[in-house]
């Protein structure tokens, strides 16, 4: 049974061998490798991944073997339509997410929940790359979306381990135990499944397979809402991801509209960085961007005072500070 | 003596030896001095292998000498130190590779491979020393072996730096030497012990807060807490072997890990609060943390934005101690290893960049991954490591500090860490951008004839490699003799053992 429950993560171990298949079995192979989760809907045990992150597992059960069996033939079917005339790259991209994505949806604690999601995420933007597509212009933004939401996650996370009793590796029940259905868990449930939801935003994404194919970490988000608080969490999960996908609907164009005159500034002030104005009367060229700004502000303040003599004096004042301040 | 005591002093020597013949060496001898590195290099990591084996079942590795009255020249392979020297063979061992790959063809490679060896040692030293006189004495070899190292161009730009690194480093030696001189005279001892040996001194609260600060400002300088860090940025106008030692192998990690011995083995971690200096040492590192991500942003040339990343990432290290509690002490000593092998990945891709292409500057690598997909994929294994993301072994360090802080009551750390992430987005998502994501401004440089990677083989490999280290060291971190398992054993036998 514990074997069957590996098949999750087939993809995941199969990825890394795919550039060293020969180029004819690149078609079929892929296909195969994603097809053999559906196994997991044999009901399987609890598997025991003490070697994974700080000590993993899986928990039993169908719903998250049907939704690992029903990501199976999704991720099959984009394998199989990238065909063989593409690199190896962007297929192993895939079976790495699906893999990841898998142990998301099994997994029983939240650090692998946590990697899983992550991990799914950039193996997608990956896969998106690969295919050696230009860039989408709101790429970027998504970017940043998708990395505030995982720094979010994080620390909600944090405090769902202390609300847990400082659990090293909070369990997924143990969270759900301890603040079932709460504000914090909807919204952690938000931050690590529905901020994938920035993927739909890509420009990039515009036929139906590949559109599927990033919505498919949507499928976690109720899934996750009921494991950490039941139906009312998953009602929860599902609002919050609502609101935190239009929020991000909303902020990635912003972001887009914003970032190219910010980036094109930066060029400017980056190729003035280069130009004689940018030197120091010592002949040394300037490292930093000549720009205004707090950074900016630090270093000049550095380079006025930042003689080792005038450190060791801010050193010593820093050091009787302290001291009178630990004695006092 | 028994081959516990000769254990420590073999490590010692298997970078010492070759390190003193290659200086004699004639500079054609080429293949000779690689041979004798990369054999000194490989008998390290075995013989540190063997310790390791033989720490993780109890056995004890020490020897010492007799130096002045009452002190004694000390070695000793306990868990924390066996963490530092496992960490330095490792890094040292790539390092090795990636120099002789990187300094082909350059002037006086005999000299720089001499202090190279001789800068391994000194860390080794460090790592192993059983009391404060002989990490001193180590100390000062690191200081005065690494000098060479950072005006190795002998450019008047690398000699100033120089310079500043030797008047900054001496300036803390000094410091060091005083401390430890008032320390001898207060606790009549200087031997490391765990949980330290001052709890229960007879000596004013103030005396000792005095010292203490003079331990780590002493200390302080080389892992670049502000504001003694004005060496570091200024220093990486070394070569990138140089820059990678520097700042994941010897130098910093060398103060970082003053600062862990001189907290948990000299003053006691709940000694060191009870007196209150290691609130001072919180503020200071978490203003480091921020400061130093701050200063990051602003830089265009990407050696000095790993610089300043350093200044801010090595202070995890002091905060983990800072912050009392068995989990940030696991989240800081274990972020000594990891920000060394994502650090070391950084500056390889940096000086592949530089060497491959002539690159420098952070606004010059649009479009290089295209160009340099592997180096730029370790670039940002390394990178989203440095961030936090989950599975990379950044993650697991930020994991236990953030739940240590937590488990501690100190809540403003976790603002720290979350604010310092932030800002490491900050300043390497767009150097991701550029590399991924953005059209080079024009037609690279050709390859080299009969080129069959994107650089030389022997500048490619270490950086993959060490990339690779960052995922595994955060996906299968709870194996047996990962770096975060051994730092909970360091954790437990040392510093919170009943």
């Amino acid at each position: 049974m514990k074997l069957a429950m590996l098949f999750a993560f087939v993809p995941l171990l199969v990825a890394p061998l795919l550039p060293l298949v020969p180029a004819g079995g690149r078609r079929w192979l892929p296909p195969l490798a994603a097809l053999l989760p559906v196994a997991a809907l044999v009901p399987a045990g609890a598997l025991d991944l003490s070697w994974v992150m700080l000590g993993a597992g899986t928990i039993p059960g169908m719903p998250g073997a049907v939704a690992v069996a029903l990501l199976a033939p999704c991720f099959a079917l984009a394998l199989w339509r990238r065909g063989d005339g593409k690199g190896p790259g962007g297929s192993a991209c895939l079976l790495l997410a699906q893999g990841a994505l898998g142990a998301a949806l099994v997994a029983s604690d939240l650090l692998l929940l946590l990697a899983g999601f992550t991990l799914a995420t950039y193996s997608l933007l990956a896969a998106r790359l690969g295919d050696g597509a230009g860039a989408p212009g709101r790429l970027p933004a998504v970017i940043a979306v998708l990395v505030l939401g995982d720094l979010a996650a994080f620390e909600l996370a944090l405090l769902l381990a202390k609300a847990t009793g400082n659990a090293v590796v909070p369990t997924v029940a143990g969270a759900a135990g301890a603040l079932s259905a709460s504000p914090v868990v909807a919204a952690f449930a938000a931050l690590s499944a529905g901020s994938r939801g920035a993927l739909l935003l890509l420009a990039g994404y515009r036929s139906a397979a590949a559109l599927l194919l990033a919505a498919l970490p949507l499928l976690a988000v109720p899934l996750l809402g009921w494991r950490l608080g039941g139906a009312h969490a998953a009602v929860a999960a599902v609002v919050a991801v609502a609101a935190f996908a239009l929020l991000a609907a909303g902020l990635a164009p912003l972001l887009s509209r914003l970032l190219p005159p910010l980036v094109a500034k930066l060029t400017a002030w980056e190729a003035s960085a280069f130009g004689l104005p940018a030197r120091r009367a010592g002949g040394e060229p300037s490292a930093e961007h000549p720009r205004r700004g707090l950074a900016s502000g630090l270093g000049a303040l550095e380079l006025a005072v930042g003689s080792w003599r005038t450190a060791l004096a801010a050193t010593v004042l820093l050091a009787l500070l302290l001291l009178a301040a630990t004695l006092r | 003596m028994n081959e516990h005591a000769l254990l420590p002093l073999a490590v010692l020597a298997s970078s010492l030896l070759p390190g003193l013949v290659i200086f004699f060496l004639p500079e054609r001898a080429v293949r000779l001095r690689s041979a004798l590195n990369l054999a000194g290099a490989t008998a390290k990591l075995l013989l540190v292998g063997v310790m390791l084996w033989g720490v993780s079942r109890g056995v004890s590795y020490a020897v010492s000498f007799p130096l002045l009255p009452g002190i004694a020249f000390s070695l000793r392979a306990d868990s924390l130190a066996l963490l530092f020297v496992t960490l330095s063979a490792q890094l040292w061992f790539l390092t090795t590779i990636y120099a002789i790959g990187y300094l082909e063809n350059s002037p006086n490679r005999a000299r720089f491979f001499g202090f190279f060896s001789l800068c391994v040692t000194a860390t080794v030293g460090v790592a192993m020393a059983g009391n404060l006189l002989t990490f001193l004495l180590f100390y000062e070899l690191l200081t005065l072996s690494t000098y060479p190292l950072v005006a190795h161009r002998e450019t008047p730009v690398a000699r100033a730096a120089g310079n500043r690194y030797l008047a900054y480093t001496i300036g803390g030696g000094a410091a060091l030497l005083l401390g430890t001189a008032w320390l001898y005279a207060v606790a009549g001892t200087l031997t490391f012990t765990p949980r330290g040996f001052l709890d229960g001194s007879d000596a004013p609260a103030a005396v000792l807060a005095a010292i203490f600060f003079l331990l780590v400002a002493g200390v302080g300088v080389k892992a670049a807490l502000v504001p003694l860090h004005g060496w570091l940025p200024r220093a990486m106008v070394a070569p990138a072997p140089v820059s990678a030692l520097l700042h994941a192998v010897a130098v910093v990690k060398a103060g970082a890990f003053g600062i862990i011995r001189i907290v948990y083995d000299v003053f006691g971690v709940e000694y060191a609060a009870e007196l209150g200096v290691i609130d001072a040492l919180a503020a200071v590192a978490a203003f480091t943390i921020i400061y130093g991500s701050l200063r990051a942003l602003a830089q265009d040339d990407l050696k000095r934005r790993l610089a300043f990343s350093t200044v801010s990432q090595v202070s995890y290290i002091a905060l983990g101690v800072a912050i009392v509690g068995p989990l940030a002490s696991i989240g800081g000593i274990v972020h000594l290893v990891h920000q060394g092998l994502m650090k070391i990945t950084l500056f390889f891709c940096a000086g592949n960049y530089a060497e491959t292409l002539g690159l420098h500057k952070v606004s010059e690598l649009d479009g290089v991954g295209r160009r340099m997909p592997l180096t730029t994929a370790a670039f940002t294994v390394a990178a989203l490591g440095m961030i936090g993301l989950p599975p990379m072994a950044g993650f697991i360090s930020k994991w236990y500090l953030g739940l240590g802080a937590l488990e501690a009551g100190d809540t403003w750390a976790v603002v720290v860490l979350a604010g310092s992430s932030a800002l490491n987005a900050a300043y390497f998502l767009p150097v991701l951008h550029r590399a991924w994501f953005r059209a080079p401004a024009g037609p690279w440089p050709p390859p080299a004839v009969g080129a069959r990677a994107e650089t030389a083989l022997a500048l490619l490999v270490p950086p993959v490699i060490t990339a690779l280290l960052v995922i595994l060291a955060g996906l299968f971190a709870a194996v047996p003799y990962s770096p975060q398992e051994w730092a909970t054993l360091v954790v437990r036998r040392e510093f919170y053992a009943p």
